[in-house]
């Protein structure tokens, strides 16, 4: 399993420079965003734990197709502020009795180096 | 109802605010699955629960909650009157939480911790909601308080 600290302050640029196979040993999930909130990457524990093929879920939407929970403005609404300040750090922690899949998760929003691209971490407490 | 469920919910509670409120609803319910509106008596909960309380009608054919309540603390932090108003689907996440309520006839608990990193503190939300009935089996009314430390959002409860 890849050595990685999800609090890692470097944590964007660390998954950058990561090839596919280091991003599907990681112990936490990651999903790469479009600014749209569209799924453009992501790795093999989070279609674990989710229990999505994100293989057929590449352009859809994050928000309102894979977390509804997060389709309100604490998550999106952050999301697309964030990426109009041109920089996106946002750290969450949630908890909810509405999805098992989101019962307390800690959620970090982060810039790519790859122009237009975000990088969503998420582990599960 | 699921009674594991109600205990796991109300297990998960941080806010002392929210407990009292959860253990209210369990004393005020009896032997019934839920309490009926004129159990509760949001004056006896103490003053302090008062400006953040949420007492809402359930309405059915299509689905949609009428605020009888938005406490005023709850309504300054959120920047517009609720009280009296009626909300329905096109809400999409702020009526998720209600409508899980009614339909799934359980007590609903959100949380949520937030550190924007743009220089400001972090800040937090927890919000419970409580189903009440009049017949012991379909949920009539939404009661709730919603705790905001640091509001950051300009919509919804």
């Amino acid at each position: 399993m890849t050595e990685i600290d999800f609090g890692d302050p470097n944590l964007a640029s660390r998954l950058d420079a990561m090839s596919q196979a280091e991003l599907d040993a990681l112990p936490f999930g990651v999903l790469k965003l479009d600014g749209d909130g569209r799924i453009v990457g992501y790795n093999r524990i989070e279609g674990e734990i989710a229990e999505v093929d994100f293989a057929q879920q590449i352009n859809h939407n994050f928000f309102t197709e894979i977390a509804p929970c997060m389709d309100n403005p604490f998550f999106r609404g952050r999301f697309e502020e964030g990426i109009k300040a041109g920089g996106l750090a946002l750290d969450f922690e949630f908890e909810t009795d509405m999805d098992p899949r989101a019962e307390h998760i800690r959620v970090r929003m982060l810039t790519s180096n790859t122009p237009g691209e975000y990088w969503v971490a998420i582990k599960r407490l | 109802m699921d009674q594991a469920a109600v205990d796991k919910t109300f297990g998960k509670l941080r806010a002392d605010a929210l407990r009292e409120l959860a253990d209210y609803w369990l004393a005020r319910r009896g032997d019934a699955a839920m309490p009926r509106r004129a159990d509760i008596d949001p004056m006896a909960l103490g003053s302090h629960h008062l400006p953040r309380l949420i007492l809402a009608d359930v309405l059915r054919e299509p689905l949609r909650f009428h605020f009888q309540l938005v406490g005023e603390q709850l309504e300054h932090q959120l920047g517009g009157r609720f009280t009296g108003k009626t909300i329905d689907i096109s809400a999409g996440a702020f009526f998720k939480p209600y409508q899980a309520v009614a339909t799934q006839t359980r007590p609903i608990r959100e949380f949520i911790r937030y550190d924007f990193n743009d220089g400001d503190p972090a800040g937090a939300f927890e919000r419970l909601l409580l189903p009440l009935s009049e017949d012991g089996e379909m949920v009539t009314m939404v009661f709730g308080e919603a705790i905001y430390t640091r509001l950051i959002t300009r919509e919804g409860l």
